[in-house]
Formats: structure tokens, sequence, C-alpha cells
């Protein structure tokens, strides 16, 4: 760390000594927001000067001084930029300076330096001219709204929904139809259940910007059909840059609180990840079933016995929650970039840490579970099975660092090397408590469940860039390794009554009422290797408008090992043992040996299933052309083909399924897409119409033949080997109108038809509640989308102000499978022989009112998101299915500049103090299938910063 | 040369398209060998009088093709490597004496016999060779000259070791869709689904066996119950059969129409009878011993879903004896709920905390069952019950009796010839005494059913019909 710090002082001196100083840009196309390549950058009235490299951009050395800039290019009108400051040791940043295509008469325009900072940025321009559809987001404008993280950042971008903090989804489809890119690579996602990234993962210092893609292109990977979300890291910061934040938070929920529920983790839980502590003891590997114990001491070997005995006494005997208040939520970042020269060429580097520990949690939620018990009577109310006070808190942390460094050769060339490390560890507990109705114990029902689970992701990325043949072809290449791991050492959950039939309350630990006392390991290991080449080449059509043809290749592998381990405590004896405080205790556990055989107690028994235990694989080759071709000033077209071919292995450890390394998937799709965009009013309106067939495949775990049973859900989930991918065919309309710089309002239509999508199904032979994973033959979704973002200043009072909004409406259905249809008709003649898609919001509607005043350095943005009803769990026929209710959720943030460079911010989340609901709704009445307060947030940060704000 | 670059770059696509292309062929995978494994082993062990005995062991691993139509002969041990099924058109035929043991072991792994939808067993034992199903713990073995040895055996608390006894027919169910997989078997493997339409149905025949040990966890939290009988027909002859330190239920009927004598549920670790699904069938001589580990003597349940479903449970039952686990314990004699009918008749219940309880809840109950007459409870003897002999119950948040109901049922009670006896109403050997040994009977013409003229399972001053192949003779 140290050596670290002084090579920046040696930097920083080194920069000082000079009585020069540096001058940084980047050159754009007005038109397209392109960079040019190749535009010349001169001093007026000097020959010294420099050309723009392959990123548009370009350093001067200059001598201190006031001075006048020349940009030119070959057929656009030469820009001078006056009032050029330069000072000793210090890079003076120009931004993005615009070139426009030359007009007849116009020869030259002039601005001043500062006049090139306020203009629209690069994003917002590809956004407004690029014939594909997009919504971007620089890092000028995290840094303006102080948003800290991806996940916040995203959730202002139109048909965006950040649920929980992390998993965005895009116009309300479900995580299936969303995918996540980092530099255009693939990274796998860390939850085996999710198809999607955490977002909250990536801190926003480190984030150049976020490209959101809503329409498919050859170019793009074809397993998107929502959005693809690119994050791109930073890869040459334009000047010296360094910053450190600290920030605090408070949730009255869970912070100070002294009821806060935990248990005793690892003396590592507080760096995201549990140092062993955990582990299943040695004794426990090759466990010995009753069975065996009993063969071997009918014949004198006491040995298995004593294991048993030794692995039920070696496990961790904390079952259930401690209360501790905890301190408030910390966290901080240091970040830091530059660029130099090394050789010929330059050199840019970044490296960021960041460190957050926050606790989150609410007590008195309900946990319900209802039952039609009467369905052909339709009964005045639904019957309570279950009806509980939920209180779960959570602890959690995470640590991410980043380094990456990028040599440009020359001005064609340029190679970057990324390495990201994030590590991240949540510690939950939680107590239940409440009635199960119809148990034959007459009394209260407690579960408590205490779990760990890390993440970590480690991704190496190698990309290089390289323009030729007069800058008119441009090749990229990428090479991605990540490996992203999840563990969960040793969840535990207990369940007992409390009979009070005798008066007393006494726990009663009945394995039989229930599930049996349970710990679980799961672990998870993904390797994701992902390589793409793409290559371009720019020509001028007939009527001399810039035309592109692009190429490329893909090909993606990803391994995945999937174990899962649960040990379950028995006590075939019964009889009563107390509570789960002292549950594990050399009294309670059944001791094995010569003498004792057949003793009273407890003991453990491996409950693992070898069909939840799986090595799955995955390669995808892809291949495109396509071209970007104006059909005249006004009419744009993109069109091109990417074929997909998909290979799927599956191993399952189970013989009986008969799976090893078996192809469950082999298909080669191509993927056609077609875009027009219309410049009805020249610089300001569009229209865009495009169709695009995608793609979506069944995750590792959906086409797992596992069987694993779902706490939340009460419920088993079974994966389907003969699931086959989904093929999409979207259709897209849009209107847009950008009556000022960054201020916008459109409107647009979007339908897909889906063929054989893939849902979550109930099955209704099943004994106990069981759903599967099934291609059902046919859905669609269609919507429309509004969004406005405007500035306030025609009111000279609310200049510093502006609003936006965007809203979403989107109508789904899905066929409900044959049978499951004639089961629910037999019940009900009337039900509808269609759903919705699973998880899709009918609508989501975002708001913000922002102020920002540049010269007081203050920032504030009050924002609103809601989201509408959503499908979550299909229910058992006659009792109706359970909807994830609207939260409207209302967010402040303010931040100040305080002094040079020091800057504070104050923010409160949910403001309305909402509550999360989820329902099934029965003759107007909600019956909550889950619900809590997550409560107000309060947090505090202070920055100090060098360099670009 | 800039056109020949272009080219080349036209050409790499069409190059990596090709390759893909290409590699498509990968090798297909080896067809899959679907045969029933048959391996054979020997074993020996010191047998009871000390004489070393080699047993011959038959491993059998069903990888989808059943047993086939075979016999199991009783000079070897068949021991089940998992689930082994008797498939559609299969007969399993079982020589008197045979012993079946279950490997150890859980979930998909748990080792357990399942006669499917159109398979069958013929499984007669006799009094004095029954055939045994149990666990690879159990050192009990048959010795070549046709005798047991026992080996010492495993205690009445030792249970889930294996899985147990299945049996599926298709008998009509009053669930929806009408077919059902059985419990712990997802539905993806056909051979776990039972119910039909024909309930003369018949899975074979059942006479003097004794399943011991099992009710492992069969899958996702479903231990399994010793017998299992899956919309069995009245076709199956099922009759002395006992299950014996079963982890789950001793019987358990899911629907279906089958007829049952002279069972034993003993020492099992939940209940000792249950139904569910809408069973119709008959039971004669049923005898339940229960021990602290255990839960209600009798679980019946109507529907499950929708618990309103049609056709309703109604079962008949002449001559039970449950024995309870005492009265202190706090379990229930017989519960009746989810819209179950059902009758007991001339039957003895003992040494419970509670005696019969009837659910009643908005809509269609047990209660409005027992209010139509399909619920019947008649020349019954409680005796050692702590509370609520004969009681109504409210089910559910807020649901309240309606007025009078637990008045009508205690004149239900008393006017059906049932008695809250003062003395023991068995002897020491379980055949009826005092108030079991006198009227009021039930009398019925059904010609199923032997008119008695005693209470309970057993006839007082004569052997138990247990005697000599049941394996509770040695606990009693």
């Amino acid at each position: 760390m140290r050596s670290l710090f002084t090579f920046f002082i040696v930097l920083l001196a080194g920069a000082l000594a000079a009585q020069v100083g540096t001058v940084r840009g980047t050159v754009i196309d007005d038109a397209s927001g392109m960079e040019l390549i190749g535009a010349t950058v001169l001093l007026e009235d000097t020959g010294t000067g420099t050309v723009t490299d392959l990123d548009g951009s370009f350093t001067l050395e200059l001598p201190v001084g006031v001075h006048t800039l020349q940009f030119s290019y070959v057929s656009f009108a030469t820009k001078t930029v006056t009032d050029v400051e330069v000072k000793a040791g210090e890079v003076t940043l120009l931004g993005e300076v615009r070139l426009s295509e030359e007009l007849v008469e116009i020869a030259t325009v002039v601005v001043t330096a500062r006049a090139t900072q306020n203009t629209e940025t690069a994003i917002q321009t590809l956004q407004r001219k690029g014939i594909n559809t997009i919504d971007g987001i620089s890092n000028q404008a995290f840094n303006l709204r102080g948003d800290g993280t991806a996940a916040a950042a995203l959730r202002r971008v139109t048909g965006l929904s950040v649920e929980g903090g992390k998993y965005v989804y895009v116009r309300g489809l479900g995580d299936r139809y969303s995918k996540t890119t980092l530099n255009g690579s693939n990274i796998p996602g860390l939850d085996p259940d999710k198809n999607t990234v955490q977002m909250d993962l990536f801190p926003s210092n480190l984030i150049d910007n976020i490209i959101v893609y809503k329409n498919f292109t050859p170019n793009l990977p074809g397993d998107f059909s929502g959005g693809l979300i690119d994050i791109s890291t930073k890869d040459f910061p334009e000047a010296f840059m360094f910053q450190v934040r600290v920030g605090t938070g408070y949730n009255p929920n869970s912070n100070f609180n002294k009821n806060f529920l935990t248990y005793q983790g690892s003396s590592t839980d507080w760096l995201g990840f549990d140092n062993g502590t955990r582990d299943f003891p040695q004794q426990i590997q090759g466990l010995p079933s009753p069975t065996e114990v009993i063969i071997a001491s009918n014949q004198g070997n006491f040995a298995p016995a004593g294991q048993v005995t030794n692995a039920t006494l070696g496990l961790n005997n904390i079952l259930t929650p401690t209360t501790k208040a905890p301190i408030a939520d910390h966290n901080f970042s240091l970040s830091l970039g530059n660029q130099t020269k090394l050789g010929s060429g330059i050199f840019g580097y970044i490296a960021s840490l960041t460190y957050d520990h926050s606790y989150s949690g609410y007590a008195n939620g309900t946990t319900g579970r209802y039952k039609n018990i009467s369905p052909s009577g339709l009964p005045e109310a639904l019957n309570t099975e279950r009806l509980l006070s939920d209180n779960r808190y959570s602890n959690a942390v995470l640590l991410g660092g980043m380094v990456s460094g990028s040599m440009k050769f020359n001005n064609s060339n340029k190679v970057t090397l990324n390495l990201i490390r994030n590590q991240s560890g949540q510690s939950d507990a939680r107590y239940q408590e409440g009635r199960v109705f119809g148990s034959s114990i007459n009394g209260a029902y407690q579960e408590r469940t205490l779990a760990y689970e890390q993440r970590a992701l480690s991704s190496a990325q190698l990309l290089g860039s390289h323009v030729f043949g007069d800058n008119r072809v441009k090749a990229k290449w990428s090479s991605s390794y990540t490996l992203s791991q999840m563990l969960q050492p040793d969840l535990r959950f207990v369940n007992n009554f409390v009979d009070t039939i005798s008066g007393v309350p006494t726990p009663i630990i009945d394995p039989a009422e229930d599930i049996p006392p349970t710990r679980f390991r799961r672990s998870m290991n993904e390797s994701n290797w992902d390589n793409n080449v793409d290559l371009s080449y720019f020509f001028r059509q007939w009527s001399g408008e810039s035309a592109s043809i692009k190429f490329g290749g893909s090909f993606l592998n990803k391994n995945r090992e999937f174990r899962d381990t649960l040990y379950r405590y028995m006590n075939p004896n019964a009889g009563n043992v107390g509570n789960f405080d002292d549950y594990v205790t050399a009294n309670n556990v059944w001791t094995w040996n010569e003498e004792q055989v057949n003793t009273q107690g407890i003991f453990i028994q491996d409950f693992s299933e070898a069909r939840n235990q799986y090595d799955s694989r995955i390669n995808i080759f892809g291949a495109y052309a396509m071209t970007e071709l104006p059909l005249s000033q006004r009419l744009k077209s993109i069109f091109g083909v990417r074929m997909e071919k998909t290979d799927l292995y599956f191993t399952s450890f189970d013989p009986a399924k008969k799976l090893n390394d078996s192809k469950l998937i082999n298909a080669i799709d191509p993927l056609p897409s077609a875009a027009l965009i219309y410049e009805v009013m020249k610089e300001k309106m569009n229209i865009r119409g495009s169709y695009s067939r995608t793609i979506a495949r069944p995750t590792f775990r959906e086409v797992a033949p596992i069987a694993l049973f779902d706490v939340v859900n009460n419920a088993i989930i079974i994966g389907n080997p003969n699931l086959q991918r989904t093929l999409i065919d979207n259709i897209d309309f849009r209107w847009e109108y950008f009556f000022r710089p960054g201020q916008v309002i459109s409107l647009s239509f979007f339908y897909k038809s889906f063929q054989n999508p893939i849902e979550l199904v109930f099955s209704p032979m099943a004994p106990n509640k069981e759903w599967q994973y099934q291609n059902v033959s046919n859905g669609s979704a269609y919507g429309l989308e509004f969004e406005i973002q405007k500035s306030l200043e025609f009111i000279p009072a609310l200049r510093d102000f502006s609003i936006g909004t965007n809203l979403t409406y989107v109508y789904s259905q899905v066929d409900i499978p044959a049978n499951e249809l004639a089961a629910r008709q037999k019940l009900d003649p009337n039900a509808s022989s269609t759903r919705p898609l699973f998880n899709q919001s009918p609508y989501i509607v975002n708001g913000f009112l922002q102020y920002i005043n540049r010269e007081s350095g203050t920032r504030a943005n009050l924002s609103y998101n809601v989201q509408g009803p959503r499908l979550k769990v299909v229910s058992l026929i006659g009792t109706p299915d359970v909807y994830e209710q609207p939260f409207h959720g209302l967010d402040f943030k303010i931040s100040q500049r305080i002094a040079k460079g020091f800057s504070a911010s104050f923010a409160v989340n949910n403001i309305l103090d909402s509550q999360f609901r989820e329902t099934q709704t029965y003759r107007d009445i909600d019956y909550i299938f889950q619900g809590r307060m997550p409560g107000r947030s309060f947090s505090l940060g202070l920055s100090y910063t060098i360099g670009q704000e | 040369m800039r056109n020949f670059k272009f080219l080349l770059l036209l050409l790499l696509p069409v190059l990596a398209i090709a390759t893909f292309t290409a590699c498509g062929d990968d090798p297909v995978d080896p067809p899959v060998d679907n045969s029933t494994l048959f391996e054979e082993s020997t074993y020996s062990l010191t047998c009871d009088d000390a004489a070393d005995v080699t047993a011959k062991i038959i491993t059998v691993t069903d990888r989808g093709e059943g047993t086939g139509t075979m016999t199991w002969t009783a000079d070897k041990a068949w021991v089940l490597n998992g689930f082994v099924f008797v498939n559609e058109g299969q007969t399993l035929t079982i020589e008197p004496g045979t012993v079946i043991k279950g490997k150890s072991g859980q979930g998909e792994k748990a080792s357990a016999l399942i006669v499917a939808r159109g398979g069958r067993i013929i499984a007669e034992g006799t009094a004095a060779d029954p055939i045994i199903l149990t666990s690879e713990a159990d050192p009990v073995f048959r010795k070549p000259d046709g005798s047991y040895c026992s080996g010492g055996g495993l205690s009445p608390s030792t249970r889930g070791l294996w899985g147990g006894l299945i049996l599926l027919g298709k008998a009509g169910l009053n669930s929806t869709p009408g077919e059902t997989s059985i419990e712990g078997i997802p539905t993806t493997e056909p051979r776990g689904l039972y119910g039909g339409s024909d309930d003369a149905d018949n899975s074979g025949i059942l006479k003097y066996i004794s399943i011991r040990h099992g009710g492992t966890d069969i899958g996702a939290g479903n231990e399994i119950n010793g017998l299992s009988l899956g919309g069995v027909g009245s076709g199956t002859t099922i009759d002395y059969v006992e299950v014996f330190a079963n982890a789950d239920d001793g019987f358990e009927y899911f629907g279906g129409t089958v007829q049952t004598k002279h069972l034993v549920s003993a020492f099992c670790g939940d209940d000792g009878m249950d139904y569910d699904e809408g069973w119709r069938g008959k039971g004669q001589f049923w005898f339940v011993y229960q021990d602290g580990d255990a839960d209600r003597g009798g679980e019946h349940d109507g529907g499950t879903n929708p618990e309103d479903g049609m056709p309703y449970a109604t079962p008949v039952i002449y001559n039970a004896s449950y024995r309870g686990s005492g009265s202190a314990n706090g379990k229930r004699a017989v519960t009746f709920r989810d819209n179950a009918g059902g009758e007991y008749h001339n039957s003895i219940f003992w040494g419970y905390g509670r005696g019969v309880d009837i659910e009643y809840l908005d809509g269609q109950c047990s209660y409005n069952q027992w209010q139509n007459g399909n619920l019947k409870f008649e020349n019954n003897i409680l005796f050692d019950v702590a509370a609520s002999d004969f009681v109504i119950r409210a089910e559910g948040d807020g649901v309240t009796l309606p007025a009078n109901a637990q008045t009508d049922a205690d004149t239900y009670f008393a006017g059906k010839g049932n008695v809250i006896a003062t003395d023991a109403p068995v002897d020491a050997n379980y055949g009826a005494s005092n108030d079991a040994a006198n009227g009021p009977f039930s009398t019925t013409s059904d010609p199923f059913f032997t008119n008695t003229n005693y209470k309970g399972a057993f006839a007082p001053g004569t052997d138990r019909w247990t005697k000599g192949w049941a394996r509770i003779e040695d606990e009693l």
C-alpha cells in the first residue's frame, strides 16, 4: 500500500517539475456521437499538434498559458476552441469536442473551452442518433446524480426496474429475458437460480458507462429479449483521479436495534467470507447410515457408531439466533487512475477498493399460507393453514477490488487487461412464530433459520481494439475468463411446536409434524470463458452517407458444478429433548458403543440426494454479418443475421437419471434482425421500427433433474432435462422527440411472441406441492412505453430543476398446460386458459425531480418507482395465485460541495415507509402470503476527490 | 490491395460459420441400458444356535424394466437396491418364507418394492412361513432347512432403515385430476402414478407378510408408510399383514376400494392407520399398538385436492383395537378431517390423551359427513382416554362451531352404544374382556365381515391370530 502511494507521489512530482501542462479531450462526430479517429489537433498558428487515436482521444503537452486549438477532419468543418488554459503540471480537460460535417458556407466554428463541456454527451448522441434503440448512462451522469452503484444508476433507465437493490429487470420481463455483460463479455450470475447479475457488485466509480440495448442486433449475443446491459469499465482516465468515500447508514429496523437477530459466525465474516468456522466436522465425511452402523455393531465393530456420535457432537451446536444491536452501516471506497506515457505509447490504469457493510431486517413480518378447501362451493373465505410472525435480519458485507491496465501502443492499437475480484457474504438469522393449523399439536409453532452465503467473482479480461486501413477497418476482440463461486456453508433450519396441553408451554421437537431439523451445505462453482471478435468496415454509401459492414464470431463456454448436501437430526426414539438452545449436547446425543447400542438420543443422518449434484456445461458458437446502411439522409437501416449454435451437456450424479455428459440441447438458430430509423425532424425527431428474433436458454438449474425443497414456498421445485430453448420474435416501434440536448419525450410500442417459453408449472398429480420447469406452448407480451425528461429552465426560478418520468405498460399471457387447465376447469369451468408471464409486471412507473446547481455544488434528487402486481407463485387448484403487490419506493438524496474536493451527502430511502407484500386475493380480500416493512433508511456520506469530480 | 483485404474480411465469418457447423457432428450418446440387474453374492453369519450359515443373496437393481414376471424363492435373501418396481403387465410371485431386505439409503437412494399400476404381486406366506420384508441391517435369515435365524433382531425403536412396500392400482380417487404420484416419487416417474376408474382392480395377494423397520424419507421430506396402498382395487387380497417399527404410518390408503383383514401396526413412528383421497374399502380385525413415539391411532382424511372431492371417503371398519402410548402422552385416538367419512363398529380405543375428534370448518367437512350419516361411530369402547372423548373440533383461524354441535355429539355418542369404560376392555392377551366382551354389537349382512360377539381385534380365550408369524409377538 505504501509503495503504491509513493508511486503516485513520484508521478505527481514528475509532472510538477516541468513548466508545461497537458490538454486532453475526445473528438467526436456531432452527428453520430461516434469517435473521430485521426482528426488533427493543432495549436493555432504553429506546427505543434497531434492526431486523435482509436478512441478519438488526444493528448497535447503545451507550455503554460492560454491557447487556442484547432480541430479538423476531412470533410468536417474545422472547429477552433479558444481560452484553453494550461497550468503547470496540470491536465486541462476539454471533454468532447464535436465536429460537424462541412456545410458549404461555414468554414470554421469558434467556441470557448468552457463551452465544450456543456454539451450533450456522446452517449446521449448515440442514443439519439444510433440506429439501434439504446439507453445509456455515462460516468458523468452517475456523478451528477450521485449514484453509488450500477444498480442505483439503472433505476432511472426507461423500462428498467431493480429488485431487492440488486437484480435488474427490463420492461418487467423476468430475469430470463435480461442479460448483463462486462466490457462486452459474459459474466456468470452468482445466484444459481437467477439468470441475471447482482448489479450492486459494481461501484459506480469504476464504471465508464452503462449501455442498455433493448433491441437485438446481430453483433450482440442472441440470448436477450428484454434488454442487454453492458457495463464498461474505465481504461484511460483523462487525468489523475483519486477519490475516497466514506459513508454511514442508519435504518431504525436494524442499526442499534437491540432486537436484531444474529448468531456467532466466523472471525472473517466482516471481510465477506467464512474462515472455515461453519465447515462441517471432518467426521461427517462418509458418515455411515444407521443400517451400516447396526451391521457393523452386530459384528462387533463400533467405529461407525462412534463416528456418527462424534459427527453429531462435532457440528456447530448453535441452532438458535441471539440478539445483539449492530452498529451503523459503514462503507468505504477508494479509487484512483491516471494515464502516463510509456515508451512511445500511453499506459492507463485504474484501481479501486470498495468495502460495504450493512445491516437490514424487519420484525413482525407476516408469513401466511391459505387454501380454498371447498372450491366448488366458493366459501366465504380461504382457510388459513399457517400464519406466522416473521422476524428476519441480515448482515451483509461486500468487498470489491479491481485493477486494470491499458496500453495504447500508438494511435491505432490498444490492449486492456482487467482483473476483478468481488467477495460478498451475508449472514441471515430468522425467527418465525405462529400457528400451523391442522397439526396434531395444539400449540404455537416456531421456526428458526441461520444462514450464511458467500459469493466470490474473479475475472480476468483481455480486450483489444485496433484500427487499420486508413482508419476504415476496426477490429475488436476480447477474451474473458471468470470464475464465480457460491457457498452456503451451513444453513441451519429447525422448527418445533410449543404444546400447552398441560398448561405449561413445553417445546416439542417432533420431526413427524414438519421438516426435521436440517443442515444444508450448498456450493456452486462456475467458470465462464467468453471470446469475441468483431470487425467493422466503414465506407460511404451511394449518396455519401457513412455506412458500415460488421462481421464477427464468438465462442462461449460455461461449466458449472453444483453440490448440495444435507444432514438431518434423527430422533427415532422421539421423546422430548427440550429446546434448540441446548439440543446438541452430550446428554441428548445418541452415544453408541459396545455397552449402549440403541440408547435414546439424536444423531445426524446424511440425507444428501445424488440427483441434487450435477455438472453441466454449455458451448455457444456465434457468427454474424450485418450492415448499418443509410438508405437516404433521413432513413437509415441496420440489418443482418446471427447464427448461434447451442450445445448443452449434463451430468447427474444419480445413475438412475442416466445423464453422463449427455447432450440435452443441440440447436442451430438463425437470428435475423432488421431496424429502420427515420429522422422526421432534423436532429430532433425520429421514428424507429425493428424486428428481431432472439433466444432464451434454460439455465443449468432448470435443466437439472433435481428436486430441491424450497423452504419459502414449502414446495418441491423440479428441473427438467427435456427443456428446450425458447425462440422469441420481437417487434418494436418508437417515436422520440429530443427537444433540447438531454431532454427527450418518447413513446414506444413493443410486441414479443414466445415460442415454447419456459415457465414454472404446477403439477396437479403431485401429492405435495410440486412445480416443474416446462416449455409451455405459447406466450406473448405487448406493451407501451412513455418517457419524458425535461428541464424546468423555462421557469426562471426553477432553472436548476429537471423532471423526468417513464411509464411502461405491458400485457402478457402464457398458455396454461393442458393437464393443469383440465384440473382447474373441473372445479371452475370459467378458469382462464392463460395467465400472465411469470414475474411480469403489467406496469412500471419511474419518476424523478432533480436539482443541480454547479456553482454552489448542490445536487438533489427525489425519485419514485413502482411496479404493478407480478405473478410469483402458481397456487393449488381453486386457490388464487400469489402476486407481489406494488411497492411504492420514494427516495431522496442531496449532496453539497463543502470545500475544494470535499463533498457531503445525505439520503433517505423508502421515505413512504412502504410495505412489501405478496398476496392472494379472494373475494376482494388480500391474504398475505409474505409481508414485511423494510423501514426507512438514512445515510450520510463524505467524499474527497482529486481530479474529475 | 484494399479490396483484397476487404475480401479477406468477408471470408472470415464464412470460415467461422463453416467451422462451427462442421463440429456439429458430435458422437451420439450411447444407448441406455434399462435392464434390471440380479447380482448374486453370499453372506456368512453365525446363527442363534451358534451354527455358521452361508446365505445366498440376490441384489436387485431396477434400471427401468422392473422385476419382470418371476418368482422370488425362499432359498435366497432378495436385497432391494433402490426402488424396485413390478411394472405394468408383470407379476412378481414370492414364495412363502422368503426374506426380502432393503438396502440402506434415503431419497432417491431409498429402497422400496413398488407394484406399479397394472403390475401384480402374489405373496402368499403362511402362519408358519411368513414373508418378511426388512432392513439389510436386520440379521434375520432363512436357513437351508427352512427355519429362521433371527440373529437377535432389531429393537422396536429401530425405524426408518429402508423404504417399504407400495401397491399402486387403478381404482378411483377423489383428488383432481384422478391420478396422483405416490408421496416421495416425483411425477416425472410414470411408474409412481396411481388412480383410475377400475374399482375392482386386482393388484394381487398379500398374505402373512411382516414389514419391518422401514419408513425412511423417500424424497423431499416424505417418509414412507409400511404398506402404502394407492388406488388399490377391491380385487386385491390383503389379509394377515404386519407393519412393525415403521418410521411413518403403519398403513395408508390413498383412495381406492381395497379391503383388508387382520392387520397389525406396531411401534410405528406416526399414525397407526391412515386414509386419504377417498378410500372406500372395508377393514376388520385391525390391531394398532403404539409406544411413546407414535401419533394418532387413526388419521382419516377425506380429500386433499380438493378436500370435498367425490367420491367421499366412506370405509367401514369392524373390530379394531387401537392401543395408544398412554393417556399422559396427549395423542389422539382417531381424527376425522378434510371431509373424511367412515365407520367404526365394535372397536376399542385405549391409552390416548384425547379420543375421537371430528373436524368442523366453513364448507364441506367431516362434521357434515357425520350429520349426513356418512360418518358413524357405533358400539365402541373408549378406555383410559384423558379428555375429549368424542368432540367436534373447529379448524382454522376464527372458525367457530355451530350452536349445539358438541351437545349433539355427546347425545349421538351415548345413543349409539358407545361406552367410556371404567374397567380394562382387554385382558392380558389383548382379548376382549369386561365391556368389550358384552354387547351391544353392530351386525352386518356384508359377507366380507364376520359378525362377532366381542369387540376389538381379538376374541377372548383363544390364541391371538398374530401368533406364529408376527414380529409383535416377541414384544407382547
